[in-house]
């Protein structure tokens, strides 16, 4: 053996010796971190179990904080020291682990394979090869055979399966389960507004025993107020625990998320201002955050008028961002976002330019990466309503309303499905989608009833009817099953009755007071919040106006509340409210 | 300096800023606040995965030159690391031509899906690659064929007749797998790829089991995941067959030695046929008639076995899940609620609309897996019809679609070691 394959040889025993053993310390000592993490609780041993309940048990009556419980308190901080301290060195155990590991196994199979090298025999054929025909035919007729028992295998492995699931689809007990089921069970409950409006986009909760009125001097049926840090004309939303909403002035925008029982701002999270957000400019009435965000409970995605678009998780963690350009818009961009299909609707109206360089567009981001799963243009002006979702039978369908068309797409790749002219001039006002129809307009032609069964451009064949000057050009209408409302900016609230197919008006109230709030249903009432912070109940359906309550919040409002679980979120100006019976 | 050094030094300091780009500044908390590092990994910037692009172009272009012009498996051998250091650890396993398939099956069923064009060429390029070259991709660029190769420690040969048979579960994953994500289901391949927790130093145990029991496989059997599961393998053999220059055992001339024939520890190396001179026997036309009348059986078969298994593959998708959930749920015959359900029921969507939903999915699923059933169903019978009409071989060739291009085989022939001057030509008489 000449002296350079010596070395060769040892240097490989070496490195497989090496890599092999430290391979198996590391893999040892990462596995003792993991398995005895279980195992070694000290939160767990009797002596601490009884002490946290000691601790409780002084809480519970009343007891000074536990800060103040001396020794008892003391002995605890010393267990949750040494509780994360123990934790935190496994993890760096792990850590290090992870990175040294690789290394040492490939050593160890850098040295294995030298080794092999040098183990290698050069072959020497001494049996003559034999009729090579022959064996060419012994081969094949093994490989058919082969083959074909992978086939047959494959086959009788499909039969099985095929053989126990029952016709039509699905696995065995949910299809059994599927054909004795007639009527799908309820919702459980209502404990999530997840987007403007509430489910739907509507305008209508399901949720019970909400109270009608409030005292603020007092706190009655207040269960907490909570100051928002930045203002914002945008809406509460709501999901479980959790209620979102942003603020925004032309420095700094926000996105807070504020504890359902208590109020508590649980996070803020900063949305960084794009290079060039200083040419942005908005209209007052607008401001730096008018557009509500949209969570489907895992996610929450905001937008700001300088056309950011962001998306957290619900505990805060920053997920993505995009900017989308500069928006043509007079009053500055304001429409809310949607959550469809785990994407993010954004309804981009904005001026079209003469050579097209903008122009209106509907946008749909996965929620998930942030990237763009679809972009679908719009032939519409600049608009400040909302998107909303219509499950419109055989399939559900995107609404999306701008100057001078209200249209529908599909939510899965954005393909217009019909179109219907029913708008004329600026407008804020959303579509609502309710007793088979999606109901659309705004100040320049009045509401009109649009059947959503049609194809193209549906202006002349699915007008059920419409109601000349009647809606206001900020809030969205709502609807009881036989009678719409509205609300105008000056204050005027009209009813108009659904019930044969024509609408006729059953009655006005005139307010001195403007909304901007969109009007809710709920059970057979409807709630109105003014602009100055006026919140009044009157009762749905009859011949005329019945109001039930009135309360003043004592502060400005142009949001529309959310309705949740016996609660009412309302946000004003500077705070954002609890209301539900009987207060804290 | 010229107007091109200024606007390359441009680009490079706009480049500079892209990548200082934090999209999310982190919360003012006070001047005593001591910030922790960033724990995520910063924004890349969108030119790295043109870099990475330009690496695999590298990197096939060197593959398939030291495979074809040099001969030289102990430079493949090292290429081969750099592609296990910079796909498989630096770029964790992502992007890879194999996930790749599943982007390009994806744009091609859904219009809305806006696919990557670095995707497409990740996808595109290793293929027209083959075309030319041979497998130069699974040579030296594949880091799951590398971290493989790595611990392939003792090879034992598998039988060729069974090898042939076994390359069967590579079509039904790459079917399985363009069906399931045409149809909404994810990512099949990427959620079962079993190395790609090692290259990211974190996945589930059932993963981390798997990729463990893959290797501990590789250590006696040559790259067993390549050569039974990928497939993008599948694809490439395609390519492969109809490449115009591909790996020889010799530089020259075969001159019958049999040196090679256990040399290759993937079973790519085909024996002769036929002696020089001797006609060969014509195969069995009675046999072959036999299987020509089978074959549409046998893809009807699989056609039955796709319908069948069309909607128990559906529920990969979550709408799907989410249905018979719901189902389930309404009926009593599952208690409490999935995180999926009670969303549903919190929105207050209509459960009609799910189902209805659900129904288009399913039928989508069984159109697609009655086509992959169709597909296995060729790919038996054609198996069956390719064992019965072999074609003449008179030297030891590599087999044109599963030849990996590796090498090992140049040692062996002592043609490559006259060409390499080791031994001088008189030797080999």
């Amino acid at each position: 053996m000449t002296g350079g394959r010596t070395a060769y040889r040892m240097a490989a025993v070496a490195a497989t010796a090496g890599g092999a053993t430290m391979s198996l310390v590391v893999i040892a000592a990462m596995l003792q971190a993991t398995l005895t993490r279980s195992a070694d609780q000290p939160q767990k041993t009797p002596a601490a179990v009884a002490m946290v309940e000691a601790l409780r048990a002084g809480d519970a009556k009343g007891a000074p904080e536990a800060g103040d419980n001396g020794e008892l308190s003391l002995r605890a901080r010393q267990l949750d020291v040494r509780i994360r301290a123990d934790y935190f060195r496994r993890q760096s155990l792990l850590r290090r682990g992870a990175w040294v590991l690789p290394f040492a196994l490939a050593a160890f199979a850098l040295g294995a394979k030298g080794l092999s090298a040098l183990r290698r025999v050069w072959p020497v054929p001494s049996s003559p090869a034999g009729d090579r025909a022959q064996n060419e035919r012994a081969l094949t007729a093994r490989a058919r055979w082969a083959i074909a028992g992978m086939g047959v295998l494959a086959g009788v492995g499909v039969a099985v399966v095929a053989v126990l699931l029952p016709p039509p689809a699905g696995p065995a007990s949910v299809a059994v389960v599927r054909g004795a089921v007639s009527q799908p069970a309820p919702a459980a409950g209502c404990t999530a507004w997840p987007q403007f409006r509430g489910p739907g986009g509507n305008g209508v909760t399901a949720a019970t025993g909400l109270p009608l009125n409030f005292d603020v001097a007092t706190g009655g049926n207040i269960r907490w107020r909570s100051p928002v840090p930045l203002e914002g004309k945008n809406s509460p939303i709501v999901w479980g625990k959790k209620i979102f909403c942003t603020g925004a002035t032309k420095d700094k925008r926000e996105v807070y998320c504020f504890d359902a029982d208590d109020g508590r701002l649980l996070w803020r999270r900063d949305v960084p201002l794009p290079p060039g957000a200083d040419q942005v400019e908005v209209f007052d009435d607008t401001g730096w955050a008018p557009s509500t965000g949209a969570t489907d409970g895992q996610h929450l995605a905001a937008i700001f008028p300088t056309m950011d678009l962001a998306c957290f998780d619900v505990e805060g963690k920053a997920l993505w961002s995009t900017h989308l350009g500069t928006v043509a818009n007079q009053y500055g961009h304001a429409s809310s976002l949607l959550i469809v299909e785990g994407k993010v609707i954004v309804q981009f109206d904005q001026r079209e330019a003469p050579d097209r360089t903008s122009r209106g567009k509907l946008l749909a981001f996965d929620v998930v990466t942030g990237k763009k799963a679809w972009e679908t243009p719009r032939p519409t002006e600049a608009a400040w309503s909302s998107p909303i979702l219509a499950d419109v039978p055989g399939g559900s369908q995107l609404i999306a309303i701008g100057n001078p068309w209200a249209i529908a797409y599909r939510p899965g790749d954005g393909q217009e499905l019909w179109r219907a002219k029913a708008l004329a001039g600026d407008g804020g006002a959303s579509p609502i989608y309710a007793g088979g129809l999606v109901m659309a307009g705004n100040t320049g032609t009045g509401l009109s009833g649009i059947r959503p069964d049609g194809r193209g451009d549906v202006t002349k064949t699915h007008l059920a009817w419409t109601i000349e000057d009647a809606l206001g050009d900020v809030a969205s209408p709502v609807f009881d099953g036989r009678r719409v409302y509205m609300t105008k900016t000056d204050g005027e609230l009209d009813c108009f009755a659904i019930d044969a197919g024509k609408p006729a008006l059953l009655w006005k109230q005139s307010f001195e007071m403007p909304f901007s709030a969109s009007p809710t249903l709920a059970g057979r009432n409807i709630y109105l919040l003014a602009d100055k912070g006026t919140l009044i109940v009157f009762q749905a359906g009859g011949g005329a106006y019945k109001e039930l309550a009135r309360s003043e919040l004592g502060e400005d409002c142009h949001a529309s509340p959310a309705f949740v679980d016996g609660r009412i979120y309302i946000r004003g100006r500077k705070n954002l409210y609890c209301i539900e019976s009987g207060g804290r | 300096m010229n107007r091109w050094t200024a606007a390359t030094i441009c680009l490079v300091l706009t480049a500079g800023g892209a990548w200082a780009t934090q999209r999310f500044r982190p919360p003012d908390l006070g001047e005593s606040y001591a910030a922790p590092s960033q724990p995520a990994p910063g924004p890349r910037v969108q030119a790295m995965e043109w870099v990475d692009l330009a690496v695999l172009a590298v990197a096939l272009a060197g593959s398939a030159h030291l495979a074809i012009r040099t001969r030289r498996r102990a430079w493949a051998f090292v290429l081969m690391l750099a592609g296990l250091g910079y796909f498989g650890f630096y770029r964790a396993g992502c992007i890879c031509p194999i996930g790749a398939i599943q982007n390009v099956a994806l744009a091609l069923t859904d219009g809305a899906y806006a696919v990557p064009i670095v995707a497409v060429l990740f996808f595109v390029l290793p293929l027209a690659t083959a075309l030319f070259f041979g497998r130069a991709f699974c040579a030296s660029v594949c880091p799951l064929g590398a971290i493989q190769d790595l611990l392939l420690l003792r090879p034992l040969m598998v039988p060729t007749w069974l090898e042939a048979a076994l390359r069967l579960p590579a079509h039904v994953y790459l079917a399985l797998a363009v069906v399931v994500v045409a149809n909404g289901g994810g990512f099949l391949i990427c959620r079962y790829d079993p190395f790609v927790a090692f290259f990211r130093f974190a996945g589930s145990l059932p993963m981390l089991i798997l990729g463990a029991c893959v290797l501990l496989v590789g250590v006696f059997v040559g790259r067993p995941y390549c050569r039974f599961f990928c497939p993008y393998g599948v694809l490439l053999g395609w390519a492969s067959r109809l490449s115009r220059r591909r790996v020889t055992i010799t530089p020259d001339e075969c001159i019958r030695c049999r040196l090679c024939e256990k040399s290759c520890p993937f079973g790519a190396i085909r024996e002769p046929n036929a002696e020089p001179g001797v006609p060969t026997p014509r195969p069995s036309r009675a046999r072959l008639a036999g299987l020509l009348v089978l074959a549409p059986l046998v893809v009807a078969t699989g056609a039955w076995g796709g319908w069948r298994l069309g909607a128990e593959l559906a529920g990969l998708h979550p709408q799907v899940a989410l249905d018979d959930r719901i189902t389930l749920e309404d009926a009593g015959a599952v208690a409490g609620l999935t995180d999926a359900s009670k969303a549903f029921r919190e929105a207050e969507r209509d459960s009609e609309s799910l189902h209805a939903e659900a129904r288009r999915i399913v039928h989508g699923f069984q159109v697609g897996s009655l086509a992959a059933g169709v597909y296995v169903g060729l790919v038996v019978a054609g198996g069956l019809v390719r064992q019965s009409v072999s074609r003449r071989r008179e030297d030891y060739q590599a087999d044109r679609a599963s030849c990996l291009a590796c090498g090992r085989c140049f040692a062996y022939c002592p043609r490559e070691q006259v060409r390499r001057g080791t031994v001088g030509p008189g030797a080999l008489s």
